[in-house]
């Protein structure tokens, strides 16, 4: 799908800073590793936080995730795709390795088929990632739009409404919320689980 | 001439998908773009993609972790250690930065000085604070956001103009801490609003001993009647944490217990009490914020 960018908001300063990081991780210094974690560590922790029902469980998986990333680093090519997607892209395949690694530990613990184990499917992961990556967009949006796009999104107003609450004229509120919905695209297509 | 109906008409791309945003948020459209829409495959597509991130970002609300979860310290601390890292590598790039704002490595301040608007650009000084006025979730983000921005940016110099500093430089530089722990955290204290004027303090949060401690140093505290508390405040929760009291002569360390989140609770607070049994925070004398 062509991924639309809005020129002022895909110029943002944390969108240079992601793309330098990205440029950075495969040359090998240490510092890059603390940066992606800062960045993306909480986006690992959530998705595997709402897949993975025991917080250990997500919380191993968060070390693993950027363990291996920075063992695999000369695998990750910037040109083919962000940091946080294919950051997400492990997590997604330990997530589920972690989830069958589970599974089995409970068949066998209970030596029976009778309790069968609610399944993590490829489906229900994308839901989450795309979830949390819009989730984790929305909160790195500039305040003015994300402010606007949460009374959209959680309080159900207008964009009426929203002006007469915000006192911004509608087109300014029009064009906020359109600027951060493009932003919220963008990203899910860069970043999301199908990226 | 393009009608006024037209949606795709030059110029207004931008009205177009406003249009397409408001009814994917719900909002009722007009007959026409109505009918327009259900011809136009650019319009459908775009309009099903902004209905996507709507349903998205709505389902987000009821999700098992919220927004502001994030991973405990011991996952960084596990990574840390099977990949065997430079503890010390936080320091470094913060002395990389100082030097870098000294203007002792000038190469390296042109080449990150980023060319955002300044109040997005400077991102050491989070500033004091006060009780009255403790920070939202939100800004306590931004203030991490900045922290990390702050290490991209120096990280960026080293790379840029490849200075290569080494965990000596810092140690040299790392003055006020122990002399075999490692500085996971520093901050300056500053006097507050209502404390005593011409005070200052330091703190670090070093190894010590298989776990991790607070050490505090501070000059010009007035001798009075009473002592001097050493909190931990978490401005998030607005949660306070009691770690000590400070020695008569200004300075202490005090161990932490081992699951205290310090990228929540990352302010150091001193405060002066009294012996009359109240044992909540009083009067701020010193508060500063911990950085890496």
């Amino acid at each position: 799908m062509m991924v639309r960018h809005d020129a002022t908001d895909a110029d943002s300063v944390p969108e240079r800073e992601d793309r330098l990081l990205d440029a950075a991780f495969t040359t090998g210094d240490e510092w890059t590793l603390r940066a992606a974690y800062a960045r993306y560590g909480a986006l690992v922790y959530r998705v595997a936080r709402n897949l993975l029902t025991n917080p250990a469980d997500a919380e191993e998986v968060t070390q693993e995730v950027f363990v291996s990333a920075w063992q695999g680093r000369s695998t990750y090519d910037p040109a083919a795709g962000t940091l946080g997607a294919w950051l997400v892209g492990i997590t997604r395949r330990r997530v589920i390795d972690r989830f069958r690694l589970l599974e089995r530990e409970q068949r066998a613990r209970t030596a029976s088929r009778a309790e069968p184990v609610a399944e993590i499917t490829d489906g229900d992961a994308d839901r989450v990632i795309d979830r949390i990556v819009v989730a984790d967009e929305l909160r790195r949006l500039p305040q003015s739009q994300r402010r606007l796009l949460e009374l959209a999104f959680f309080d159900d107003l207008t964009h009426g409404q929203i002006a007469a609450l915000t006192g911004l004229p509608l087109g300014t509120v029009k064009s906020h919320l359109r600027r951060g919905m493009d932003r919220l695209r963008t990203r899910r297509e860069v970043d999301g689980a199908n990226a | 001439m393009p009608t006024p109906e037209d949606p795709h008409q030059p110029g207004t791309d931008d009205a177009r998908r406003e249009r397409l945003v408001l009814f994917a948020l719900g909002e009722p459209v007009d007959e026409s773009f109505e009918r327009h829409l259900s011809t136009c495959a650019e319009c459908s597509e775009d309009l099903d993609a902004y209905r996507h991130s709507v349903a998205l970002a709505r389902a987000g609300a009821d999700d098992r972790s919220a927004l502001e979860d994030v991973p405990p310290p011991s996952v960084w601390a596990g990574i840390s250690r099977t990949l065997g890292l430079d503890a010390t590598l936080g320091a470094t790039l913060r002395a990389t930065l100082d030097e870098s704002r000294a203007g002792t490595a000038d190469a390296a301040g042109a080449a990150t000085r980023p060319t955002a608007p300044a109040t997005r650009s400077v991102p050491y000084d989070v500033g004091p604070r006060s009780w009255s006025h403790p920070r939202r979730p939100d800004e306590v983000n931004q203030a991490r956001y900045r922290r990390w921005r702050t290490a991209l940016v120096a990280a960026a110099a080293a790379i840029v103009i490849g200075v290569s500093v080494t965990a000596g430089v810092l140690i040299g530089r790392d003055h006020g801490s122990p002399a075999a722990a490692q500085v996971l955290y520093q901050g300056q204290l500053s006097q507050q609003t209502g404390g005593p004027a011409n005070v200052s303090g330091h703190a670090t949060v070093h190894t010590q001993g298989g776990g991790l401690a607070v050490s505090v140093d501070s000059a010009g505290l007035p001798l009075r009647q009473g002592y001097y508390q050493v909190w931990l405040y978490d401005p998030a929760h607005k949660h306070m944490l009691p770690i000590g009291v400070l020695g008569r002569d200004g300075t202490g360390t005090f161990p932490l217990a081992a699951d205290v989140d310090l990228r929540l609770y990352d302010i150091v607070d001193i405060s002066a009490q009294d012996y009359d049994g109240v044992y909540t925070h009083k009067t701020t004398v010193l508060q500063g914020p911990l950085r890496q």
